[in-house]
């Protein structure tokens, strides 16, 4: 009776280590956790937050034209994504947000869910990572994240990314060049 | 041959005009009360206060049946914001996905308004209720479009710097850039 409790132990402690070494649910899917990066809106001079979910990219898909050329790109490119998440804080001084901030990204995006492809460090243009999570055959998902001292942008897309597509929407849709591609250290107003 | 007195009664009559007068004069007004028959039976009952009852229930059951479904009719879609927003936002940038409409997976252009306990098992086509429900999935159609267009455009911007970086970058800064596009 003795051993049967003991193995009935054993396998107790071996299943809750197997729960604790799995990955959580939410990395799986490849949505990334942003919520503790609200407290730096206020400290932002600008800020991107987008949020949208499948079945807003679905109603947004709607309201593209069909005979529009760029928009036909953008409804191609978003077939089949489960989410596009970007937050982009803008500081006019330096040392804003803390390094916890950037620790606590960067944890979600480990092996073996995200692989980490573009790693650029630079004390003058700040750092920019690439993370991309891969299924089985294809990409499941992409991660973006820019840290310079007066900037820093999450971009978490969740589903099949086609990224040459997508680095060709570049000047599209007749929107003005977005600030945060020049020089970060552009003095702002 | 005079004819005052077929005028004014004045004058000799004549013979035939007479004679019509005698024949149809029985029948001329006799100004007499109304005789009523005794075999006619008169109303013992009173119904004039049951019947009036009967009108002011009538006329109260009208009201409220028209009351609720005019209510009905003009009733606005449910939009419940949670009140957790994720953050205070600019003007420019806002949240579509916060805002949850009642009947959000119907098609885009549809003025359908499902109604789950009328008993009709066909949905009905409104005006005004639909019409707002209309207005409030567009401009969150067209929200939701600007803000996809922009998340998009800001990563393509992103890809392109860290590809343009990586042109210029270490060897040892760029990782499995075969798997990239």
């Amino acid at each position: 009776m003795k051993s049967l409790f003991t193995k009935i132990g054993m396998l107790a402690s071996l299943a809750l280590l197997f729960c604790g070494m799995t990955v959580p649910a939410s990395a799986q899917d490849g949505r990334i956790e942003l919520g503790h990066l609200e407290h730096l809106t206020a400290k932002a001079s600008e800020t991107i937050n987008v949020s949208l979910d499948e079945k807003l990219m679905q109603l947004a898909a709607k309201f593209l034209a069909g005979k529009d050329p760029d928009e036909m790109k953008v409804k191609e490119l978003i077939n089949g994504l489960k989410g596009i998440y970007v937050r982009s804080f803008e500081f006019e001084r330096e040392g804003e947000y803390s390094a916890a901030d950037l620790d606590s990204i960067r944890t979600q995006l480990r092996e073996p869910v995200w692989s980490n492809i573009v790693n650029l460090t630079s004390k003058k243009e700040g750092n920019l990572q690439v993370y991309l999570m891969s299924d089985t055959s294809r990409l499941g998902g992409l991660a973006i994240l820019v840290s310079d001292p007066k900037e820093l942008t999450i971009v978490n897309i969740i589903g099949p990314v086609d990224l040459e597509k997508l680095s060709q929407l570049e000047g599209k849709f007749g929107i003005p060049e977005l600030d945060i591609a020049k020089p970060t250290n552009k003095p702002r107003n | 041959m005079n004819d005052d007195y077929l005028w004014d009664k004045t004058g000799e009559p004549d013979t035939k005009v007479r004679e019509l007068e005698n024949i149809l004069g029985t029948l001329k007004y006799q100004p007499r009360p109304l005789e009523i028959p005794e075999s006619m039976p008169v109303g013992k009952r009173r119904l004039v206060i049951p019947i009036s009852l009967a009108a002011a229930v009538s006329l109260v059951l009208l009201g409220v049946a028209l009351w609720l479904g005019f209510n009905r009719q003009t009733k606005t879609p449910v939009v419940v914001v949670p009140a957790e927003r994720e953050s205070p936002r600019p003007a420019n940038v806002t949240q579509p996905n916060q805002i949850e409409v009642a009947i959000n997976n119907e098609p885009a252009g549809d003025v359908l308004e499902r109604r789950p306990n009328t008993g009709s098992p066909r949905p009905r086509r409104v005006t005004r209720a639909g019409t707002q429900v209309s207005l409030l999935r567009r401009a969150e159609a067209e929200k939701a479009k600007a803000e996809l267009l922009l998340a998009l455009r800001l990563t393509s911007v992103k890809l392109n710097l860290a590809q343009k970086r990586t042109q210029g970058a270490p060897a040892h800064q760029i990782r499995n850039q075969h798997k990239v596009g």
